[in-house]
């Protein structure tokens, strides 16, 4: 069995780091998937500015990073929450053209396994294989257990920083 | 394993934080004042003569959000706006761990640049 650490170190799963504000220090934790990491750096760029009148996608999700690493507190429901059914554990990021899957290995630790044009998640309905392929994906890591927070509780997966 | 930086351009980065901030101080007094005085999003609408959808939009970001509305959206709150333009120069280095700080006078660790402060709170008399 392994931890979050071990998984790192063997490169299974990436730490995602993102230049916090000045007298900021990090508070929580965020993990990507190697297809994470592919999608922030080839995916997130092209795709279209839809539902946010100024910022483009990538923006917004460089701002919803940074305010969770420095624990800030997120949007309940707009920013965060839990996908249904709350059982597999499975939690979406949001900004308004982008939506991130993953789930709390611990509070404040997330593990981002996909992330998707808004638009299109939408359009097409595909909340269910993107909680599948989150799931899939857990279930087969060495991960020691519980591999997951489980449960619908916001304060149970998020602290603030003072 | 090293980690991944995810990076924009500082230009980029800085509209972004910006934006972000002025949201997050827009939702943070709402909540306050429907908590406090019971100022929901439809009163701050009725107030401003436009329909709540406009409010949800402003806030959302669906909406282009310019100065003037949101001088209004903070009036409609009654509460000031308060915004700082902070020198690099006191800011430099500042993520890293330091023994002594030398923080300007008001800007309390991570503080954000864009506040709306209650004008209730703001002009209290000073007991006699």
């Amino acid at each position: 069995m392994a931890t979050l650490a071990t998984l790192e170190g063997d490169g299974i799963l990436v730490r995602v780091d993102v230049p916090l504000p000045p007298r900021t220090q990090p508070w929580r934790r965020i993990y990507g998937s190697q297809g994470f990491i592919v999608w922030l750096e080839t995916a997130l760029p092209l795709i279209p500015r839809e539902w946010d009148a100024l910022v483009e996608p990538d923006q917004q999700v460089y701002d919803l990073l940074q305010r969770f690493i420095a624990g800030e507190p997120l949007t309940w429901k707009k920013e965060f929450h839990p996908m249904s059914p709350v059982g597999h554990g499975v939690w979406e990021l949001k900004t308004p053209d982008t939506r991130i899957f993953g789930w709390f290995a611990v509070g404040d630790c997330f593990v981002a396994v996909e992330g998707h044009d808004a638009s299109r998640v939408k359009k097409h309905d595909l909340y269910p294989g993107f909680r599948d392929s989150v799931v899939r994906f857990r279930e087969n890591l060495d991960l020691d257990h519980p591999k997951y927070v489980a449960g619908d509780d916001r304060n149970a997966v998020l602290s603030v920083s003072d | 394993m090293p980690s991944f930086q995810f990076r924009i351009s500082p230009r980029r980065a800085a509209v972004a934080r910006f934006i972000g901030d002025v949201r997050v101080a827009l939702q943070r007094a709402l909540a306050e004042e429907e908590a406090k005085r019971g100022t929901t999003k439809s009163e701050v609408a009725r107030r401003l003569g436009v329909h709540r959808s406009a409010i949800s939009r402003r806030i959302k970001g669906t909406d282009n959000i310019t100065l003037a509305t949101l001088a209004e959206m903070a009036w409609a709150m009654d509460r000031d706006i308060s915004l700082r333009l902070v020198s690099h120069e006191t800011s430099v280095g500042a993520n890293e761990f330091q023994t002594t700080t030398t923080q300007p006078p008001g800007l309390e660790k991570g503080s954000r640049t864009v506040t709306f402060t209650n004008q209730a709170t703001k002009f209290q008399p000073v007991p006699r």
